[in-house]
Order: structure tokens, then C-alpha cells, then sequence
């Protein structure tokens, strides 16, 4: 079975919709600033999506005092567009739904907490029952009266790719007939304040692959795409899923190993079964957090692989911070269009390379190029490596 | 589905004895499972129930192909923890032992770091349906012609938790639980029991759970009297099966992935076909069916 992307949904800090996306990232137009809606007291830049919950729902047609998670509304707004992108009838095939989270309703959990912590008879309820990572799926699934296979996973940073994953695999086994796949997440505490713990936040903004990077910067967003049989389709497919590959590095918890071995077998087993070979690989839509220690990792792992022949690579964190559990939704969105459009995107801030690998990734956004197939990473805690392969869709 | 079959399990939970609202896991000596102290000592009691539970199942089995995990809370207790030092310390000088340990994925990324396992790893997050994901996903790696699939089950109990929970009224009808259950699962064995069949819903109204029940049965070459034993935590499953069932949430206490605790219990019967009927707090409804 030919898998096909059908249908594409992005929200981030540089755009509510995939064509806005695509705009900021021709004009080198980033995110990154101080927070606007989000209220921490860390002096760090993020990518925040540009609108309050308030205007989200609006844009949803959720009345503005229904308690929603940010993660829930980023979800709903990015899988709308990518349903209905896709021209799919939902009511006349069996339509799943496999969302990934990595912080769930965290956003309203931190504010609920502020007054349950001291007595745990106070706290208003509504804000700590969607806590867990399922609720926000289930807020998307009724928004698009996806009655069909719905499930969530949390891999950290990788998990959206390996919702996009686990979708492939079902339609393969005839479980389903079509599926929205990605993930989404919101800024909070949580995870603003557990990345600077670990002191891999950078202050600046962020520069992913450059012989300086300190860090990565967050963001938040969401980004979803529809799979199908290409047989199925009711329009025009962006591109096919051809491979794909989840490995575990096995090394640390939290960080990866020098030599890149997770990311090496999760991009040479996605590369094997696809059976292209490296050479005809024309874009790699790189992790490239910006921390010393994964795009070292990543650069290794590409040296191995490729050897001097790395191809045209480059990392989109700088424009809208790593999303954590929606990154691999949001950028297989991008390689996508990558593959459709022959998109190549910036890596903004390089200046010059790692000394460790000399790898020098694009700084200029380019289209018209012919890209036959795109390699997408993405790295989590836990060893987590998950890379997908986009490939042109021929007649 | 292809029958998957359950060469290994392991089990940690409650024997049954309700302390106030909870149902406690009875605990294993964890010196003798995770013997590096240093490690066990910054593992909270999620991550060392997991983690305990998963090495129990992994044995000596080599050709792990698969780690696939499934939690409805996740690290509840470390999440808290961390929670309150951003609150207490107002975003300043924390410690990232509770962030890093509050993952998700920590049990299935710390069983792959502890026995080098550099195969398929994920985790599963929603709700009562998490372990139901997990078997479904590990079927599907046995189908695709992995070797031997690890799919395991955690949930704790917290403090904070019981009284958000009691306060939702989520714990009228059961006791609050946890606990964790691993499964080694391979296409093939002699005399095992086998899952054969798992199935997922949300939102279904009584009379719409008992069609489904019975579509399930019957799809599986089954009529609803060759069912030997109901494994129920729902009350639509006694209606339609009586005596036959059993309620086992009386043993282990409601929480997301209670199912695991059931699929243990099934393993540990001598019947030709347990249905397993889960309903978790009206809002996730799944049918596991096993067979010997």
C-alpha cells in the first residue's frame, strides 16, 4: 500500500495556518520574543502562537468561557485545517486520530495547583480535569466528530513522529482508512522552567548547527497530516510516506550519545525501508535543537551515514523553538511541502560549523528545487529517535 | 487481529485491601530487581514499580524487538514535586531529577538504558484506553514479524491525586488504585494464553457498549455463551454475562490502566476464553478477548 499525505494543519509562533507558516519562513521572519500571554519570570525568549485562548476559540467557534486546555485549542486549530485540507468525508470512511502530547493540560494543572497545594479542598476542578495527555485528543476528536481509532502517545520530543508512525502502520494493516496524525503542545512552567534545570535553554536566540549554539529555545504549536491510501485519495497527495523508524539510543536519560547511534538506526532503518538510497535524499529536515550535545550527536550520525555527501540539511528550531510533543507534527508538515513545493527552509543564525563535523546546513529558503525525498528527525528523553522519509508522489 | 501469545508476565499490585479511598500495590523488595542503589534511590515509586515490574518480565529473554509502555498519570509524584519547587522557589535554582524522571516515557527509556535495548520504544497516554494502545500497537510489531514485544502498564496512586479524584467524585464506585503489569508477547508459543482480539471506544451509551460486546464476540467466531469467564469493570458486562463475571477492580482499585491488572489475572486462569470489559469513568469503553 502507497501511504499518501493528503491533508496538512500548522500553528506556531510564526503562523495560525500552513500557508502562514510557509510565508514566515520565506521572509526569514521568526517568533522568538518575550512572551506575550504566558507568564513566567524567566528572562528567555520563546516562540509563542500570536493569539490569547480567547481569540483561539473564537477562531474555533468555542464560546470564549468554556475551560479548554491551550494544548487542546493549539490541537483542534491545526487538525481542523488538515481535514479539511484533505477533502476526506469522515463520516464515510473509518477515520482515527492519533495525537501526541508531551505536557497534556499542564497550562490550566499549574493554575489549578497555585490554589490546591496548600488546601486540597480548594481548586477549581474544571482546570485540573484535563490534565492528563488524552483529554486533549479527545477535545480534537469530538471537534472533528472523529468517532474512529483515537489514541495518544508521549515520547517526549519525538512523540508526534511516531504518531505519524504508528498511523502508517495501522492503515497498512487495514485498521483504519485514513488518519490524522501529529501532536501539540502548549508553553507552561512545566517545561519552560524543566529545560533551564537542565540549563539547555539558550538566553539568545537560538543557532542550531553553528559552531556557538548554548541551547534551544521553546515554542509551542501544532501541526497535524492526514494519511491515506494514495487509491483512497480525493485529491492531489503532497507526497508519500515511504519510511520510517523508531530506535533507542539506550545511552542517557536525558541526553545522547556522541557517536549518534539512536539517530543513525532510526535514519538508516527509515532509509532501508523505503529502499531509496542516501544519495537520493535531496533535504533532511534536521532535529537541530541548538544544545551542543544533540545537533553534535545528529551532525555525527549524518557524517555516518552519508559521509562527505551529506545533502542539503537545516533546522527550522530558530523560527518557531523546538514544540516538543508537536515538533515532528509541525516539521512533517514542512517536509512535505518540502517534497510537493521543492521548499528548501533556512537554518537562520549559522555563522560557521561544529569543528567536530564541519556540517554546514542552508541558510537561504529556496523553491522549485527538485526534492525526491525528504528525511525528517525527531529526538526525545528517554533515547527516543524517530525519523520519517517523504517521497515525491508520481501518478 | 493475529493472536499474539503472552510467553512472560509480572505483576505488581494490591492484594485486595482498601486503606481509606486507595488500594495500595503491595511493593516488592527493590534492592534484589534494580540493584544499583545510586539509581534506585532517584527513581521515584512510579518509576521503580516500572521499572521492577518490566526487568521481572524481561527475564533472560534476549531479541527484545520492542518496549511499548502505557500510563494514564504518568509520574504523578514527580510531577508533583517539580510543581511545587517552581511555586515554592519562584522559577529559580531547581532541581531537574523530578522534570527528568516526570516523562512520560521514563519506565520504557530507563528499561532500554538498564538492558541496552536499542529497539522500538513508546508510550501510550490516553486515558482508560493507554494499555488497550499499547497491546494494539504490540500486536501490530508481532504481526510485522517482531521477535518478542515487552508491553507494560503503570499507575500511583497519589495523595493529590486521591483528593482530586474524590473530589471529582471519580471514586464513588471503586477505591483509587495502581499498580503495573508487564507482558512478553511473541507470535508464537505452545500452551500460552494468547490476546486475540482488542478493541477501543469513547463515549458509548450503555445499550450502544452491549451491541459492540456482542459484534465483538461474534466477530471472534464466538457466541456470547462460549465466553467462559468476563473479566468486568462494567456494569454492562454483568447484565449481559451474570454469574460469570468477575469484578476486578474490587482487586486492584479503578485507575486508567486497571486492564493490565485484568489481562494479568486472565493469564493466571485456566479458561478457554476470557472476555475482558472495561468501561473507565463513562468516558472509554474496550473489549480484550483471550483465548487458550
Amino acid at each position: 500500500m502507497r501511504i499518501a499525505v493528503t491533508g496538512l494543519g500548522a500553528v506556531s509562533g510564526i503562523g495560525l495556518n500552513v500557508e502562514e507558516n510557509i510565508d514566515a519562513l520565506r521572509r526569514k521572519r521568526h517568533g522568538m520574543e518575550k512572551p506575550r500571554f504566558f507568564q513566567t519570570n524567566l528572562d528567555v525568549p520563546v516562540s509563542e502562537v500570536k493569539k490569547s485562548d480567547t481569540e483561539l476559540k473564537h477562531l474555533l467557534g468555542v464560546e470564549p468561557d468554556k475551560t479548554i486546555s491551550r494544548t487542546a485549542l493549539l490541537g483542534m486549530l491545526a487538525a481542523r485545517e488538515a481535514l479539511s485540507d484533505s477533502q476526506i468525508d469522515a463520516k464515510a470512511m473509518r477515520v482515527g486520530l492519533i495525537s501526541s502530547t508531551s505536557v497534556g493540560g499542564m497550562d490550566l494543572s499549574e493554575v489549578f495547583y497555585n490554589d490546591f497545594r496548600t488546601d486540597h479542598s480548594r481548586g477549581r476542578l474544571r482546570m485540573v480535569s484535563q490534565h492528563d495527555c488524552g483529554a486533549s485528543t479527545e477535545f480534537i476528536a469530538n471537534q472533528l466528530g472523529i468517532t474512529g481509532f483515537t489514541t495518544t502517545i508521549s515520547t517526549a520530543c519525538s512523540s508526534a513522529g511516531n504518531a505519524i508512525m504508528l498511523g502508517a502502520r495501522m492503515l497498512k494493516h487495514n485498521m483504519l482508512d485514513a488518519v490524522i496524525v501529529g501532536g501539540t503542545d502548549s508553553l507552561c512552567k512545566f517545561t519552560l522552567n524543566g529545560f533551564n534545570s537542565l540549563m539547555i535553554l539558550d538566553k539568545e536566540h537560538c543557532r542550531p548547527f553553528d559552531a556557538t549554539r548554548a541551547g534551544l529555545n521553546l515554542g509551542e504549536g501544532a501541526g497535524y497530516i492526514v494519511l491515506q491510501s494514495a487509491e483512497t485519495a480525493r485529491r492531489k497527495p503532497y507526497c508519500l510516506l515511504i519510511g520510517y523508524a523508531n530506535a533507542n539510543d539506550a545511552y542517557h536519560q536525558t541526553g545522547c550519545s556522541p557517536e549518534g547511534n539512536g539517530a543513525f538506526k532510526s535514519m538508516s532503518e527509515a532509509i532501508a525501508m523505503s529502499g531509496v538510497k542516501p544519495e537520493e535524499i535531496d533535504y533532511i529536515n534536521v532535529h537541530g535543537t541548538g544544545t551542543p550535545n544533540n545537533d553534535l550527536s545528529e551532525g555525527m550520525a549524518l557524517k555516518r551515514i552519508f559521509g562527505d555527501k551529506v545533502p542539503p540539511f537545516s533546522s527550522v528550531k530558530a523560527f518557531i523553538g523546538h514544540t516538543l510533543g508537536a515538533s515532528e507534527g509541525i516539521e512533517a508538515v514542512y517536509s512535505a511541502l518540502s517534497v510537493s513545493r521543492g521548499f528548501i527552509y533556512p537554518n537562520l543564525n549559522f555563522k560557521s560549523p561544529a569543528p567536530e563535523t564541519q556540517l554546514v546546513p542552508e541558510t537561504e529558503f529556496s523553491e522549485g528545487n527538485n526534492i525526491r525525498n525528504v528525511l525528517s528527525n525527531a529526538f526525545g528523553f528517554g533515547g527516543n529517535d524517530t525519523t520519517l522519509l517523504f517521497s515525491k508522489f508520481e501518478e | 487481529m493475529q493472536p499474539v501469545f503472552i510467553i512472560n508476565s509480572s505483576s505488581i499490585a494490591s492484594d485486595g485491601t482498601v486503606a481509606g479511598l486507595t488500594m495500595p500495590a503491595v511493593e516488592p523488595d527493590y534492592k534484589e530487581i534494580i540493584t544499583d542503589a545510586t539509581l534506585r534511590r532517584r527513581m521515584s515509586r512510579f518509576v521503580k514499580m516500572g521499572v521492577a515490574c518490566g526487568l521481572e518480565c524481561l527475564g533472560q529473554t534476549s531479541d527484545i524487538d520492542a518496549v511499548i509502555t502505557a500510563t494514564g498519570l504518568g509520574c504523578l509524584s514527580d510531577t508533583e514535586k517539580f510543581i511545587e519547587s517552581i511555586v515554592v522557589n519562584n522559577e529559580r535554582l531547581l532541581n531537574p531529577t523530578p522534570f527528568i524522571q516526570s516523562t512520560f516515557n521514563t519506565v520504557g527509556g530507563q528499561l532500554a538504558l538498564l538492558k541496552g535495548i536499542h529497539s522500538y520504544n513508546v508510550t501510550y497516554v490516553h486515558r482508560g484506553l493507554s494499555f488497550e494502545s499499547a497491546l494494539i500497537d504490540a500486536a501490530l510489531q508481532v504481526a510485522d514479524g517482531a521477535r518478542n514485544v515487552l508491553v507494560g502498564a503503570i499507575d500511583e496512586i497519589t495523595v493529590a491525586s486521591t483528593d482530586a479524584q474524590r473530589r471529582m467524585g471519580l471514586l464513588k464506585n471503586y477505591p483509587l488504585g495502581e499498580g503495573s503489569q508487564f507482558f512478553m508477547l511473541a507470535a508464537k508459543a505452545d500452551a500460552a494464553p494468547a490476546v486475540c482480539d482488542v478493541e477501543t471506544h469513547t463515549g458509548l451509551i450503555n445499550s450502544e457498549f452491549a451491541a459492540v460486546i456482542e459484534s465483538f464476540v461474534q466477530r471472534n467466531n464466538l457466541r456470547l455463551d462460549d465466553i467462559d469467564c468476563v473479566l468486568s469493570g462494567s456494569s454492562v458486562a454483568e447484565k449481559m454475562f451474570g454469574d460469570k463475571t468477575v469484578d476486578f477492580k474490587k482487586q486492584c482499585g479503578e485507575y486508567q490502566t486497571a486492564t493490565a491488572f485484568a489481562l494479568w489475572k486472565a493469564t493466571q486462569m485456566n479458561c478457554a476464553n476470557v472476555l475482558i470489559v472495561n468501561q473507565y469513568q463513562q468516558i472509554n469503553q474496550s473489549l480484550i478477548l483471550v483465548r487458550r
